[in-house]
């Protein structure tokens, strides 16, 4: 069990670690790459939004039921 | 985007505005990670707008200059190539201080002025929204900003109440 969750810890810490890897890389990218990444960020949210309201819509008419499970 | 800044530069050179700077989310992305933004800010000064009898403010130098140009204006700004730009006449003395001391950076070949790190968190903190708080936050943890000038700028700038409750709201060391 010990064993378990030591190797959980370090499951979590890798993450983590390689999250702020990635984060420092982005940072420190040149202005232009930034703004292409931007750029391709834009266009995806672009390509979402009619799914976005389609999904909205259906949820204001009520058609999508989300159960929650309480006790 | 580079286009965008030599319509930007020639606007500046043909003395529509004396100045102006990148502010806002894209002046953010040149600091921290990029993430989604949909327009490009750009600060001028006040003397590049004009304020009618009733006291209302009009952009339409910069707006009649950029649709002889050719450009649209849409929603709140102006579409110049793919980038919709808000033009924010500098109202907030945090605003007209960022402007002034703004730096000059290259986009490609193209010379360009950008809010400093110090001056966008302070402005952002001014402007207070969820997302520019956020954006705060990541100013804060990067290694590009100067703490003691940022917090040099909120004192001068009469932002130690919004501070205050920024560092409440986010556990930040005061």
């Amino acid at each position: 069990m010990e064993g378990q969750d030591s190797d959980l810890l370090k499951l979590v810490e890798d993450l983590f670690r390689a999250k702020k890897e990635r984060r420092k890389r982005l940072v420190n990218l040149p202005f232009e790459e930034k703004i292409e990444i931007v750029k391709k960020l834009q266009a995806m949210s672009q390509k979402l939004a009619p799914l976005r309201a389609a999904n909205r819509a259906e949820r204001t008419a009520g058609k999508v039921d989300i159960p929650i499970k309480t006790k | 985007m580079e286009l965008v800044l030599q319509v930007l530069n020639r606007m500046q050179a043909d003395g529509v505005v004396d100045k102006y700077a990148i502010g806002g989310g894209i002046a953010a992305v040149y600091y921290i990670e990029p993430y989604q933004t949909d327009d490009l800010d750009i600060f001028i000064p006040v003397s590049a707008v004009r304020t009618g009898e009733a006291g209302l403010v009009s952009l339409d130098p910069v707006y009649s200059y950029l649709t002889r140009l050719g450009y649209q204006a849409v929603n709140e700004g102006v579409l110049i190539e793919d980038w919709l730009v808000q033009f924010i006449p500098t109202f907030h003395s945090v605003q007209e201080d960022a402007l002034v001391n703004a730096r000059t950076v290259s986009y490609g070949q193209t010379k360009t002025a950008i809010f400093s790190p110090e001056f966008l968190a302070a402005e952002l903190l001014r402007s207070g929204r969820p997302k520019d708080l956020v954006r705060v936050a990541e100013l804060l943890e990067s290694e590009k900003l100067d703490k003691d000038t940022f917090r040099e700028i909120i004192t001068r700038h009469d932002l130690t109440k919004k501070w205050a409750e920024f560092v409440r709201r986010f556990d930040q060391e005061g």
